[in-house]
């Protein structure tokens, strides 16, 4: 019933949802852009005097060629966190889309047939559970590298098994309704229960599961970039961008501010989001 | 049935404990660049011969494991890749700064989450209880690398409350001296606690204003009792059982959040020996950390669901039955 869940839901979120997923329409609608935007190169150093984009004076002296103002290294800071965007929003939605296809298949698997397959992958799911996900995804970039897929590989196995959790336990819960009943007894193949009954029954709380993982996700890139172990350097990242403003603090702060700022104003409305959702799917479970 | 419940849950932290170090050394293993010559850097082949064969790198997967896991066990850690020293003795010098920040900051966050929740559960919805749960709500979304440069920014250097000691003081032992030492630990503790202040207020503020509903509060408040009585000698322990659940799973948030915040104020803890270590490739090093901090995690968290027990007669019952 996912027509019902929209409208029904659509009235219990509130404004302040809609006013968050503005803001974060904006910033993907920003990053998707980035490129035929009016912005000066990214990694372009603005160092030579007679060029009309001279940045490296500039430094905390926003003036109409730079918004923002120019880094340390004379880029300037707007283009940098516009293009850094990118890297969050990609690794952001691609980890955790790797995520939810993984944790999701073997959750819905786990949670319809039980057993012995449930039980090792719950084992398996609780190992990785039992490292601190930042150990976990240190441990995993020493070897896999630091190319943009690399991260969303790493954030993707740190991600799923938080997602399997979530998939199995709806899924188990769903398996004892009685229209999933009447099909065994009608002598459904399992593999039809699972596609037609029990995957639409779950994909509401695994869609907003998922979105709750997203911020996690573009924080641990933001980690592991401002540890300088995500996408190598020249890439603008909000991670790396504070990390190179926490260094230059003393210079000036908008070269930390701007970064944290950017990254603050997309997790923030994301999390809102997610947790909109999760309490109306709360209620409606709770009515059913 | 009780006692087998428990053996159970006993096995399972044991099986998981000895899968933990399984995938850890696999993981490690598979680092590209032999193990030894890392070890032995520029040294002569038979060097690297040497630690080839002390770490029993031309021997099958399994034996290697079963090698490196007997060593561990008997507290043999190895040492550092380059250069060598004992790995028992970075540790030594480096688990009381990752464990003194782990308990400041919780301390702070208990003592800050505790009043918050309480006075948002009496009024609930109330002008208090929505800007906290809002400002806690927001803190959720201030991860511990934004927070803590901008902690740094706001007291350590701009002129009116710069009344911390800046990024990279030297760190006295506590025991010679605790003021300059609490001092220096403050902001890095206070980065790692707004995350758990954050946890603990909005799990605290719900159980409460459930037990606040319950009938011996109705009757406390019959009798007469004050309302800082009901709030810490009747309410308090009944609404806790959820913090402490959610507070196991809460120390693998802190060990990551230690990774980072050792990092941005330089403090010399597991978490910058581990960054340390993963920037130079030192695979013995990032073994054993990665296998303490996954086992004192398991440990944790099985010790916790054992209390949980003891502090909720409720439970006790229930699972004698």
């Amino acid at each position: 019933m996912p027509e019902q869940f929209e409208t029904a839901g659509g009235r219990q979120l509130g404004w302040g949802f809609w006013v968050a997923a503005s803001i974060c329409g904006a910033w993907i609608a920003v990053a998707a852009l980035a490129n035929v935007l009016p912005l000066p190169n990214p990694n372009y150093a603005q160092l030579n005097p007679a060029s009309p984009g001279y940045c490296f004076q500039s430094l905390g002296h926003p003036y109409s060629a730079h918004l923002l103002g120019c880094d340390t290294d004379g880029r300037d800071i707007l283009s940098r966190i516009i293009f850094g965007s990118r890297v969050s929003l990609e690794v952001g939605f691609a980890s955790i889309a790797i995520g939810l296809a993984v944790g999701g298949a073997l959750g819905i698997v786990a949670g319809y047939f039980r057993g012995l397959v449930d039980e090792l992958l719950t084992v398996i799911t609780n190992v990785f559970l039992s490292f601190p996900y930042l150990v976990l995804a240190l441990v995993i970039v020493t070897f896999l590298g630091h190319s943009l897929f690399d991260v969303i590989v790493i954030i993707a196995v740190v991600a799923w098994p938080l997602l399997f959790r979530v998939v199995r336990a709806a899924t188990i819960e769903y398996a004892q309704r009685d229209y999933v009943l009447a099909a065994q007894a009608l002598g459904s193949k399992p593999s039809r229960i699972l596609r037609t009954l029990l995957l639409p029954d779950v994909v509401p709380s695994a869609i907003t599961y998922a979105l709750l993982g997203v911020p996690l996700a573009i924080v641990a890139e933001g980690a592991l970039s401002f540890l300088g172990q995500s996408v190598p350097v020249p890439t603008p990242t909000w991670g790396n961008m504070i990390a190179a403003g926490s260094t230059a603090i003393s210079q000036d702060p908008i070269l930390l501010i701007a970064p944290a700022v950017a990254l603050f104003s997309f997790v923030l409305p994301i999390n809102y989001i997610g947790d909109r959702l999760r309490s109306v799917l709360d209620r409606r479970q709770g009515m059913t | 049935m009780a006692h087998l419940a428990r053996l159970r849950r006993a096995l399972e932290a044991l099986v998981t404990l000895l899968l933990v170090t399984l995938v850890t050394y696999f993981l490690t293993s598979k680092l590209p660049g032999n193990e030894g010559a890392v070890i032995c850097g520029s040294a002569p082949v038979s060097c690297i011969r040497h630690e080839d064969m002390v770490l029993y790198l031309n021997h099958p997967f399994f034996a290697r494991y079963l090698h490196w896991i007997s060593n561990l066990l008997t507290g043999n850690l190895g040492n550092t890749a380059s250069p060598p020293v004992p790995i028992t003795t970075l540790l030594k010098q480096d688990y009381p700064v990752t464990l003194e920040l782990i308990i400041y900051s919780q301390v702070m966050a208990v003592a800050v989450a505790i009043p918050l929740a309480m006075w948002g559960a009496l009024r609930a919805n109330g002008t208090f209880d929505k800007v906290t749960t809002g400002l806690t709500f927001a803190s959720l979304s201030l991860p511990y690398f934004v927070l803590g440069p901008l902690l740094v920014l706001l007291f350590t250097i701009s002129k009116p409350f710069n009344w911390f000691p800046g990024v990279a003081s030297s760190l006295p032992s506590i025991w010679s001296s605790p003021g300059t030492n609490l001092d220096v630990m403050f902001l890095p503790s206070l980065t790692l606690a707004v995350g758990s202040v954050a946890v603990y207020q909005r799990l605290l503020r719900a159980d409460m204003i459930t037990t606040l509903e319950e009938d011996y509060i109705v009757m406390a408040r019959a009798k007469g009792l004050s309302t800082s009585r009901i709030l810490f000698r009747h309410a308090l322990r009944p609404s806790t059982f959820t913090v402490m659940t959610v507070g196991g799973v809460q120390i693998a948030t802190l060990i990551t959040g230690a990774v980072i915040v050792e990092y941005v104020f330089g403090l010399n803890g597991l978490g910058s020996a581990l960054i340390a270590a993963v920037s130079s490739k030192d695979l013995p090093t990032v073994q054993v950390i990665t296998v303490i901090v996954a086992v004192a995690f398991i440990v944790l968290n099985f010790t916790i669901d054992q209390l949980y027990a003891v502090i909720d007669p409720r439970v006790r019952r229930a699972r004698a039955v």
